[in-house]
């Protein structure tokens, strides 16, 4: 059903596009994305709104840690005053899977290295796309590539890892949960990690994709949220909490200065929470003082 | 309120309290790693698999016939039967174990191309009946291309023979042999084969012609002239001797040429994937003329009966043409793609489609006269052989089937190339 329509879209922007399969291939990322702009635009608000809702979230859960019905009865009270769906943010990533599967098919069909798949691929061109016929067989070549198999030398993977790292660092939201610091941290590195591992083994259109997509959606989210992510950098430095702040106040994080220090880094400290807790409230109050 | 109730209540409250856990989780950082690995697990098991399998012809030679199997061997079984008397591997890379052209007999020479890029030259002298069999012997083999180099140039065209005694005997030169060979890096080559009774064969490449796309059309040869088509639009026709177009310019077409040409009476007939069947004047490559009928391409080589062209389409639409105006005469159509080309037999057109039907048409107004069902895909060329037809199916057998005089289809023998399936339990097809 959805790969059809992508192998006949690769091979009409195959046509379009200067009989170029790479460039094709960056075609298509760029319309799928743009396509998606909505859903990516909920979905980061949607993120937003869960990362601020996170601190009181933790407070009802110490405050009814021995009553589940009553924590679960506040929460969904916090979830729904707040307008916040907490399975929203899934919509574009389960959409994102279909094509990333469907792309991977489409890609080893189009690209027909054997006279039985390119026989398979006459039977899915559509016969009213007369332009399609035309340009078969695509060349698979694009610069030091063959997007049918994978890169011979390592720079797509790289490509591929650093640009999802450049993503993760862009839609990972500050927390000032120590756990939650330490989730993100070690998924900023996992991810990018195994989808260059993964890049290693499939076909470099594929990677392509990867690569082209990561950096539309950076941009993207660049525009949306803002590049603070981008310009504090730092590989090694956790980002540091910024707590109980409602979705307009949120902005790039700021160190804390009240001298108190989290020695128990990554433990559930009730104390040393509720203390930042009670120093990022003055910040904001007094910042909200200024404005007014 | 009863404890079932109470028990049910507190229950229905776990959601929202997993919705939490997870939440707290940020679950949406852990989720696509996860996702991750089920998306390689679906990729790997649902990965669309290239592997080559060939679909190689027959060629009978006295009591036996020669093929090859989905496994990348040639075989030679015994005609009668089916019995298999000897099999061939293919030596190149296990990974391009397959065989797409037809073997080529001449005389005692047997040449066969494989898709692991090589030319193998067989003498079956002592190797043409069964009750009196010797193994064929292999002369010689040849990476066609540059020997040197790693990368396999698959071959999918069968070996045209030029030239079947190219020496000058009088300079006592060993007999040899010219053949030509499309190859998957557009070349196509021009290949001298020495015979030395002492040392079996010598292989060389003589000249080569390049064109811009892969050849899969087998060269067709005829006058001094070699006539073939490339995956780049155009058919070429070229100079055995000069190695040159003898046209200003090769034909070009909409689409890729992989259909073999077929030559009648001053004209090149051949189809092409723009959906066009083009009649051209061999001499000058002008169009004569086309016929746009096909939903689809043109895969296989027409052939022609008379003033009647037999044209096969990937549209599962077998088209019969009129030679000279290129008019629709008749068309029978099946549901799935048609890839192999059509036999004659007498007043009788056969041919089989991939719905796994080898189906007996009048040559007339192609109404049908005979049938049988394989359930197989059927996509070898036909090979005739005094009314008995020669195939393989996309089950790994070679069949031989019967046409008799009213267009009544009969099978012959089956030969599995699965030893597992040599002993099972089947009923004969048709």
């Amino acid at each position: 059903m959805i790969i059809e329509p992508m192998i006949n879209s690769l091979v009409l922007l195959y046509s379009i596009f200067f009989s170029n399969f790479g460039i094709t291939i960056v075609a298509f990322t760029v319309l799928i994305r743009l396509a998606m702009f909505p859903l990516t635009v909920k979905q980061s608000r949607s993120l937003k709104a869960m990362t601020a809702l996170q601190p009181r979230l933790k407070e009802i859960q110490t405050k009814y840690a021995d009553d589940r019905e009553r924590r679960s009865q506040e929460t969904m009270k916090v979830y729904k005053t707040a307008g916040v769906n907490p399975i929203g943010c899934l919509g574009p990533m389960v959409i994102q899977f279909p094509i990333w599967i469907g792309l991977y098919r489409a890609i080893l069909q189009v690209l027909p290295a054997t006279p039985e798949s390119l026989v398979g691929l006459s039977e899915r061109l559509y016969s009213w796309l007369p332009m399609v016929h035309e340009v078969v067989p695509l060349a698979s070549r694009f610069l030091w590539l063959d997007l049918a198999v994978p890169d011979p030398y390592p720079v797509l993977p790289v490509l591929v890892g650093a640009s999802m790292f450049l993503m993760q660092k862009m839609t990972t939201m500050p927390t000032a949960d120590a756990r939650q610091q330490s989730t993100n941290q070690m998924m900023l590195w996992m991810m990018p990690l195994m989808f260059g591992f993964f890049t290693t083994t499939f076909p470099s259109g594929l990677a392509l994709y990867w690569v082209v997509s990561n950096i539309v959606g950076v941009v993207m989210q660049g525009f949306i949220t803002g590049w603070g992510p981008l310009t504090s950098l730092n590989l090694f430095k956790r980002l540091p909490g910024q707590t109980n702040t409602t979705v307009e106040d949120i902005g790039p994080a700021e160190e804390t200065t009240d001298g108190e220090r989290d020695t128990d880094e990554g433990r559930n400290n009730g104390r040393g929470d509720r203390a930042r807790l009670k120093a990022t409230r003055r910040r904001t109050s007094r910042r909200r003082n200024r404005r007014s | 309120m009863s404890n079932t109730s109470k028990h049910a209540l507190s229950t229905i409250w776990l959601i929202p309290d997993v919705v939490l856990s997870i939440s707290s989780l940020h679950w949406t950082r852990v989720l696509p790693a996860v996702t991750v690995v089920m998306i390689t697990v679906i990729l790997a098991a649902c990965s669309v698999v290239n592997r080559p399998e060939g679909w190689a012809g027959a060629v009978a030679l006295n009591e036996v016939v020669y093929t090859g199997t989905k496994e990348g061997e040639l075989v030679a079984l015994n005609r009668v039967n089916g019995e298999k008397l000897w099999h061939f591997e293919l030596l190149g890379d296990e990974n391009y174990q397959a065989i797409y052209g037809t073997p080529t007999l001449s005389g005692d020479i047997l040449y066969l191309s494989g898709y692991d890029g090589h030319l193998y030259v067989f003498d079956v002298s002592k190797s043409k009946n069964p009750m009196d069999w010797y193994d064929p012997i292999l002369l010689d083999s040849r990476k066609v291309g540059d020997p040197l180099s790693d990368d396999v140039i698959p071959i999918v065209t069968s070996p045209a023979i030029v030239d079947e005694d190219c020496s000058d005997s009088e300079d006592g030169d060993f007999p040899c042999q010219l053949l030509m060979i499309g190859s998957d890096d557009g070349n196509v080559y021009t290949l001298k084969v020495t015979l030395d009774s002492k040392s079996g064969a010598y292989i060389q490449e003589e000249k080569q012609f390049p064109t811009g796309g892969k050849v899969w059309s087998d060269p067709i040869i005829q006058d001094g002239v070699a006539y073939f088509g490339s995956l780049d639009h155009k058919l070429y026709a070229v100079g055995v001797d000069t190695g040159r177009l003898i046209w200003n310019q090769p034909f070009e077409t909409g689409g890729g040429v992989v259909a073999s040409p077929t030559l009648h009476r001053g004209k090149i007939l051949f189809g092409s994937f723009d959906g066009n069947f083009y009649a051209l004047d061999s001499g000058t490559g002008q169009e004569l003329w086309r016929f746009s009928g096909a939903d689809n391409w043109y895969w296989a080589a027409a052939k022609v009966a008379g003033d009647l062209i037999l044209a096969p389409s990937l549209d599962g639409k077998l088209y019969a043409l009129d030679a000279n105006t290129g008019s629709l005469k008749w068309v029978v159509k099946t549901d799935k793609p048609i890839v192999n080309s059509p036999a004659i037999i007498s007043d009788f057109v056969v041919f089989a489609s991939d719905d796994g039907r080898l189906r007996v048409v009048s040559l007339t107004d192609g109404d049908l006269e005979g049938a049988c069902t394989i359930e197989e895909k059927i996509r070898t060329p036909l090979t005739v052989d005094d009314r008995v037809i020669y195939l393989g199916a996309g089950d790994n057998t070679i069949r031989a089937f019967s046409v008799g005089s009213s267009g009544d289809v009969d099978e012959e023998w089956i030969y599995f190339a699965d030893e597992d399936k040599r002993n099972a339990t089947r009923g004969v097809a048709c």
